[in-house]
């Protein structure tokens, strides 16, 4: 077997196993069942480690190297090993790791996804231009989704309400459907390609 | 310049809507929204509730409540509950609605609710729903001995619940629950989810895949006006107080998206005014 044969295998016989495991009726619940499913969460938190390993590298070496923005990169590692100790020492029902998560994480995330808006606002006034009759019906059509999903001030203002509704229930649905419909498509493709052992992207080979 | 004023606009906008204290205009209730109560308000003493909280921090002010309200109900009408995540994140908040849930409700851990926790795995993990609960996980997300916990001893599996309930913002979340418990279990389907992510979900709501879905504050808003208003919670709901916290917030809310629209607008207006200066220089 050449180096690439083992993971094209392994490729090959997952692929199997998960386009047939809906119809085949000993693995619904059988060892089987859950082996696979254990092995994919196992593959995911070995991925979720790797990822980690490689932001404390990569965050270390702007450190050793004085870097610009080493300082941000010293503050990265020193609140993920705090972090760490603590949800190690204590779990994640422990009452630092519970202080950390309620007074430093969610505040945190909150203000920058409340940053979001400021960004929005700036480039609805600054970018978005309706240069042509496609764009200008895409912008009609966000404002009155906009202003129909949140009621404006008065009652009358209540009346895009129903518009919005439509608008997400007919042709939101419809596009929708393309979208995913498409994508079943294409994910059918690539398993397919797997199957036959022509998808390796995964190896890092170009496709023809 | 304007930069600036898109910014001061927003500001304004904002502090306006949290300052006033004029009535949320009333909107129809979408059918969807309905539909998402009845299938949480028809659970009955001894039914199973799987909870999955799948969001994170900045989505508490648009999904906290509908949370909230739903431990409230399920709890009220004598149903357990066990919540999980696909998240990190997730499982903390679910921990937390859960403890004031049950402290409200005068219940108990253990016997009437548990947190999982986080399940790692995503589409992986909800499969494995389907699995005994015991092979499943061995300890919830306080690090107790599921074996210890009556609750996890009467429940055979997480797939045998009467519905699954997920609120959910962005990935992992709704889309997991949906391909892997409601199409593998056909189990019902209940969700919750921001603004944003209505939208691609409102599909699956046509076609049936969905039993209920509540997407933002206005539908959550909606929700809690239901259950305000069902006879068979007898009034003992705490939806009205929900119904005020949501107000404001709702207010907050129409007052930006109008900020927003009108940035919108007078974009459009600048540019037609630049063009025609250009034009007559």
């Amino acid at each position: 077997m050449t180096k690439a044969g083992a993971p094209i295998v392994c490729a090959m016989v997952a692929a199997t196993y998960w386009a047939l495991e809906p119809v085949i009726d000993v693995a619904r619940d059988g060892w089987l069942k859950t082996f696979a499913a254990d092995l994919v969460v196992a593959i995911i938190a070995v991925v979720t480690l790797v990822a980690i390993a490689g932001v404390v590298a990569r965050e270390g070496g702007k450190v050793l190297r004085r870097e610009s923005g080493h300082l941000s990169s010293a503050i990265v590692l020193v609140a993920f090993a705090v972090t760490f100790a603590i949800g190690v020492a204590q779990g994640p029902a422990g009452d630092w790791f519970v202080w950390i998560f309620d007074y430093v994480y969610a505040p945190l995330e909150s203000s920058l996804l409340a940053l979001v808006a400021f960004a929005l606002v700036d480039t609805a006034l600054r970018r978005m231009r309706a240069r042509s009759g496609e764009t200008a019906l895409i912008i009609a059509t966000a404002a009155i989704v906009m202003l129909g999903r949140a009621p404006a001030t008065s009652a009358a203002a209540t009346l895009l309400t129903p518009v919005a509704d439509w608008l997400t229930r007919v042709p939101n649905v419809a596009g929708q459907r393309v979208l995913l419909i498409g994508a079943a498509i294409a994910a059918c493709s690539t398993l397919l390609r797997l199957l036959l052992g022509v998808e390796r992207d995964y190896l890092g080979e170009r496709r023809s | 310049m304007t930069r600036w004023l898109a910014i001061a606009a927003l500001v304004v906008a904002v502090a306006v809507g949290l300052c006033s204290t004029r009535p949320a205009p009333r909107a129809g209730i979408a059918p969807q929204v309905t539909q998402a109560h009845a299938a949480i308000a028809e659970l009955t003493t001894g039914d199973l509730l799987v909870l999955a909280v799948d969001f994170d921090p900045a989505s508490v002010p648009e999904l906290g409540p509908f949370v909230r309200l739903t431990l409230d109900i399920a709890l009220m009408r004598g149903a357990r509950v066990i919540t999980v995540s696909l998240t990190p994140h997730g499982a903390m908040l679910a921990e937390r609605f859960l403890r004031e849930a049950l402290a409200s409700r005068k219940a108990t851990y253990g016997r009437d609710a548990i947190n999982l926790g986080f399940l790692e795995g995503r589409s992986a993990a909800v499969h494995l729903t389907g699995i005994p609960l015991q092979r499943m996980a061995s300890r919830d997300h306080a690090g107790n001995a599921l074996g210890d916990l009556p609750l996890a001893a009467e429940v055979s599996r997480l797939a045998d619940a009467a519905s699954f309930v997920v609120a959910a913002s962005g990935a992992p979340g709704a889309f997991e629950w949906l391909l892997q418990g409601q199409g593998r279990f056909a189990r019902k389907l209940v969700i919750a989810t921001t603004s944003i992510d209505g939208p691609q979900l409102a599909a699956f709501h046509a076609s049936g895949q969905i039993s209920g879905l509540v997407a933002g504050a206005r539908d959550v808003a909606a929700f809690a006006d239901i259950a305000a208003n069902d006879p068979r919670l007898r009034g003992d709901s705490d939806a009205v107080g929900h119904l005020r916290e949501l107000a404001a917030q709702m207010r907050a809310q129409r007052w930006a998206h109008l900020a927003l629209v009108l940035c919108l607008v007078a974009g459009q207006g600048l540019t037609l005014w630049r063009g025609r200066k250009k034009g007559a220089t």
